[in-house]
């Protein structure tokens, strides 16, 4: 019983620990300790994950983070595809809320 | 000026045959219709009895084939462009979220499949569990310091957008 990471997965987790320290995150490490937890946890309770985007694949959300890993189960190791982001990483700011045009005003 | 008449009635009238032909009249910014009833020109209206105006004789046209009359002028001598209504910017912005939504989806999927490719052609590289971690710490770390290292920008003074006094 393991986690099998495949080289672009494994890639994937170097970009995000270099994104995580880019953006000036306070604790690089705990935030990449996060997802290892989260990885950790998902295998140690043989989560079946949801079906993934592309037939034959799962999915586990690594929540808190915005992180989705695709895997599948190989009889009882978990194989890890990819480790993406799990929506847009820059959103930007609504400037306004339902049919108003009026912007919204942010402080003063 | 022609009389307004509500879509209804206008439908009874062209049932009726009293109907037979009708003018898109353009004004500014848009498209009104203009039914001749006999002697009489009736304009198209809303429920609320004012001037019912399409964005484009398209609109208008395909309003007309609806009504049943087949038969109509097109006069654009008053025609001037411009826009009936206020753009929508909330419509724009979630458009423009969806698109982004769909580019996500698209991204994911062409990861997802470059990693299956690899695997199927048996090129993919297998590592365990503490490798990887082991090497995310390692990179963690080399960013890290690579971040530490750089020169911090000292800050300057902004240069004052008024006058200076005595200059």
């Amino acid at each position: 019983m393991a986690l099998i990471y495949l080289g672009l997965a494994m890639k994937d987790l170097i970009g995000i620990a270099g994104y995580v320290v880019s953006i000036g995150h306070p604790d690089p490490h705990a935030y990449v300790d996060i997802l290892r937890l989260r990885l950790e946890v998902m295998h140690h309770c043989k989560n079946p994950g949801v079906i993934g985007r592309r037939a034959g694949t799962m999915e586990w959300i690594l929540s808190p983070a915005p992180y989705i890993a695709v895997m599948r189960w190989v009889g009882p190791d978990a194989k890890i595809y990819r480790v993406l982001a799990s929506a847009r990483m820059k959103v930007s700011r609504p400037t306004f809320v339902g049919r108003s045009r009026k912007p919204i005003r942010v402080g003063n | 000026m022609a009389e307004p008449i509500k879509l209804e009635n206008l439908r009874d009238l062209i049932s009726m045959g009293a109907v037979k032909t009708a003018t898109i009249l353009g004004q500014k910014g848009g498209f009104a219709v203009l039914a001749k009833a006999g002697v009489q020109e009736r304009i198209l209206a809303n429920k609320v009895g004012q001037v019912r105006m399409f964005a484009t004789t398209d609109t208008a046209v395909k309003e007309l084939a609806r009504l049943g009359l087949s038969l109509f002028v097109v006069d654009i001598t008053q025609y001037e462009k411009g826009l009936l209504r206020a753009p929508r910017t909330d419509v724009t912005e979630r458009a423009k979220r969806a698109a982004a939504a769909l580019e996500h989806e698209q991204w994911f999927r062409a990861q997802v499949d470059e990693a299956l490719q690899q695997e199927e052609s048996g090129v993919a590289t297998l590592h365990d569990h503490d490798d990887v971690w082991a090497e995310v710490t390692k990179a963690t770390a080399v960013a890290l310091a690579r971040k530490n290292s750089e020169p911090t920008s000292l800050t300057t003074a902004t240069p004052s957008r008024g006058r200076k006094k005595g200059s």
